[in-house]
């Protein structure tokens, strides 16, 4: 057996030993099924890697995905910020009216103005000012709440 | 004849030696089993002629004119001979008028009161061959009052027997006949059950069975016409065509009501096992009829608020069609009135002009504002003095009474027309700048020429999901004491562990369309992001 390394205190060591990673991935995936004692192979495994007690997890698989994560995160970097954020946030990824592709131009006459919007990577721009959502040009257009996709025409109005 | 009958002659100046001119007349109904024996035309005639050739020495003659009815009631006046005699009598050319029986004549009391006072106005006696009659003593016209008090009375019977009748086979099940019913045929001559007409059972178990999955028997009315069925097609007796129409609302609520195609025979408001078979199960007869009872609409008897559109009736689309008025209630109950085009439309909804509403209370306003405007001093023309408004996309047209036209003029707009119709002479059409409808509404989408993904929902929620079954422990690292119980959600929870430029693809979508959560589920993740990566290449997008 090696060394116990700590991955999370040397990422820079960690990224030069890439291949030894590798090897312990692999070793992972070759480990017997918890049906011949596996899981407290991962679990010794766990013990001498991370010098911690792994966690009361009877689930083989899930324990050998925690560690591989583990080192994986250690050896190649973990999520990004915007995909943290992504995660944590609730609701649609992307505002009604953005599918239609960048460049986009949605166009209603509203109580005989013309109001036409422009989606682009950053939001929708009307009037030389970019805003998150259709909803929100509709509601500074119009000083009414309006569903902004309901507003510019997206949702089929036809029952 | 052993007994001489009751005359009434002599009394109106008929001289008893002069020839008198007698008119036989003869009826006899359809219902034989009514009449009871010696009762044919020709029977009746004879007893008849033998009765005058008897009165021969008074100076009677029959006239070789036959006045006979077969085949006709006695219960109404509708008789082509008695008609033909009551004409003949006007014109004088007879002077008694002789029966067998005083209903031949007529059944109806009232009936017979009117013939007596014809014969009375033209001076024609009237005499019953076996029934002593004389209506010149009282006594005479109480005993003539009473008979036909009974012929009344046997008739009222009659009607009402068959009425029975009619309950009484129903009960059987028997078909009385009416309208047929779609996917029925009439019956076969002597049979009295309905035939299964099994293409037309066809199409009303469809009938069926659309109105349960719509709901609606409006939208079921639309479906039905675009598919193009109609009803029962059938020959009337007299060779008529009848049938074969589009269904309306009221004919597709009767049809869905219809206990007929329980296989039972409805008689008023109660319903017998019928002899004929039933095309509909009773399970989903059943749940049509509960589903009917669940959207009738009960109205309140309470006076309720009505929303008044002063312009009703007289406002017209850009089609000529008439506007309605409708409205609704906004938040905390505030009316809105409009006035919509092509709401009556029913059939053509896939008409290409679209659903135009106006708001009645900007229209109103404009036009009174206007009105005011034009006619300053005149505080009677207001909304109810126009004629007609033809509302279009830019402009609104009303009609107003001439004499109106001189007021008006000076204080036009250069963009206020107004001009004469000579269709119309009485009124001139006024042109006016309003803009209400919202026909130029429609909004118009121009797709970008960069296209961007298009996360899938439910992907990105699976992933949430996965990574909200995963905890952390103090140094921030994925950390898990209990895997999930069921095996869908322990298989879930090996997305929180898919590569991090996996998962970043997954939120921004940037993967084909076929990649979804099934897909991704079918598979079984691997521990190394290598391997995922190379799993799943080739549905990502870079």
């Amino acid at each position: 057996m090696r060394d116990v390394v700590d991955l999370r205190t040397l990422p820079s060591v960690v990224a030069e030993f890439g291949g030894l990673l590798c090897t312990d991935i692999r070793a992972l995936n070759k480990m017997p099924g918890p049906e011949r004692g596996g899981r407290d192979t991962v679990r010794v495994f766990w013990k001498d890697r991370f010098a911690t007690p792994p966690p009361k997890l009877r689930s083989t698989l899930l324990l050998q995905h925690l560690i591989a994560w583990r080192l994986q995160v250690a050896a190649y970097d973990g999520l990004d910020d915007t995909t943290r954020k992504a995660i944590r946030r609730r609701g649609a990824m992307m505002p009604e009216g953005r599918d239609l592709g960048i460049g986009a131009v949605l166009r209603r006459t509203w109580q005989g103005r013309t109001i036409e919007v422009i989606v682009e990577q950053d939001g929708f721009r009307w009037e030389d000012k970019t805003y998150p959502s259709l909803s929100a040009i509709a509601r500074t257009a119009t000083g009414t709440r309006w569903n902004g996709p309901r507003f510019f025409g997206l949702r089929d109005e036809a029952s | 004849m052993e007994r001489p009958p009751f005359l009434w002659l002599a009394r109106r100046g008929v001289m008893s030696k002069s020839r008198l001119r007698c008119a036989i007349y003869t009826r006899k109904s359809t219902d034989e089993g009514l009449d009871q024996s010696f009762n044919s035309l020709d029977a009746q005639r004879e007893a008849c002629i033998a009765f005058i050739a008897s009165q021969k020495a008074e100076g009677w003659s029959a006239l070789a004119k036959g006045y006979d009815d077969g085949g006709y009631s006695g219960g109404n006046m509708e008789r082509p001979a008695l008609q033909h005699l009551l004409a003949d009598i006007a014109a004088g050319r007879v002077n008694i008028i002789v029966v067998y029986k005083i209903d031949r004549l007529t059944r109806s009391l009232m009936d017979f009161a009117r013939i007596v006072e014809i014969f009375d106005r033209h001076k024609v006696s009237f005499v019953s061959v076996t029934q002593a009659i004389n209506t010149t003593s009282s006594l005479g016209r109480l005993a003539q009052n009473e008979l036909h008090s009974f012929a009344q009375f046997e008739r009222e019977v009659t009607g009402e027997r068959i009425r029975d009748k009619i309950a009484a086979s129903k009960k059987k099940g028997m078909w009385m006949g009416g309208t047929l019913p779609l996917g029925y045929d009439a019956p076969d001559p002597g049979s009295r059950s309905l035939k299964v007409n099994q293409e037309e059972a066809d199409t009303v178990r469809h009938i069926f069975e659309t109105y349960l999955a719509l709901g609606s028997v409006h939208k079921l009315e639309s479906i039905l016409y675009k598919a193009r069925i109609r009803s029962k097609r059938y020959v009337t007796r007299a060779g008529k065509v009848r049938g074969d129409q589009v269904f309306s609302r009221g004919a597709l609520f009767h049809l869905l009501r219809n206990r007929t195609y329980l296989g039972e025979t409805v008689h008023k408001d109660k319903s017998y096992p019928g002899q004929h078979t039933a095309i509909i199960d009773p399970e989903l007869f059943d749940a049509v009829q509960q589903q009917l009872d669940r959207n009738s609409v009960r109205r309140r008897a309470t006076r309720q608020q009505v929303a008044r559109s002063p312009l009703a009736g007289r406002i017209f689309d850009l089609n000529g069609r008439s506007m309605t008025p409708t409205f609704s209630y906004g938040r905390h109950g505030k009316l809105y009135r409009y006035y919509l085009a092509n709401a009556l439309k029913h059939h053509d909804s896939d008409d290409a002009t679209p659903l135009m509403r106006v708001s009645a209370k900007k229209l109103e306003g404009a036009l009174s504002d206007t009105l005011r405007r034009l006619f300053p001093k005149r505080a009677d023309v207001g909304l109810s003095q126009i004629e007609r408004i033809d509302v279009l996309p830019d402009r609104v047209t009303l009609w107003l009474a001439l004499e109106l036209l001189d007021q008006m003029r000076a204080k036009l707009h250069p963009d206020e027309t107004v001009c004469e119709d000579a269709a119309h002479p009485k009124w001139v059409r006024l042109s006016l700048p309003i803009c209400v409808g919202s026909k130029g509404n429609a909004p118009l989408i121009i797709p970008g020429d960069t296209p961007v993904g298009r996360p899938d929902p439910v992907l990105v929620k699976a992933l949430r999901d996965a990574h909200a079954m995963l905890e952390r422990d103090c140094k921030g690292m994925p950390w898990c004491e209990t895997a999930p119980k069921d095996r869908y959600r322990r298989k879930l929870f090996a997305l929180a562990f898919l590569a991090p430029e996996l998962q970043k693809a997954i939120f921004e979508g940037r993967h084909i369309a076929i990649f979804s959560l099934a897909l991704l589920l079918s598979f079984e993740i691997p521990l190394s992001w290598a391997d995922q990566k190379q799993l799943l290449a080739q549905y990502l997008i870079e």
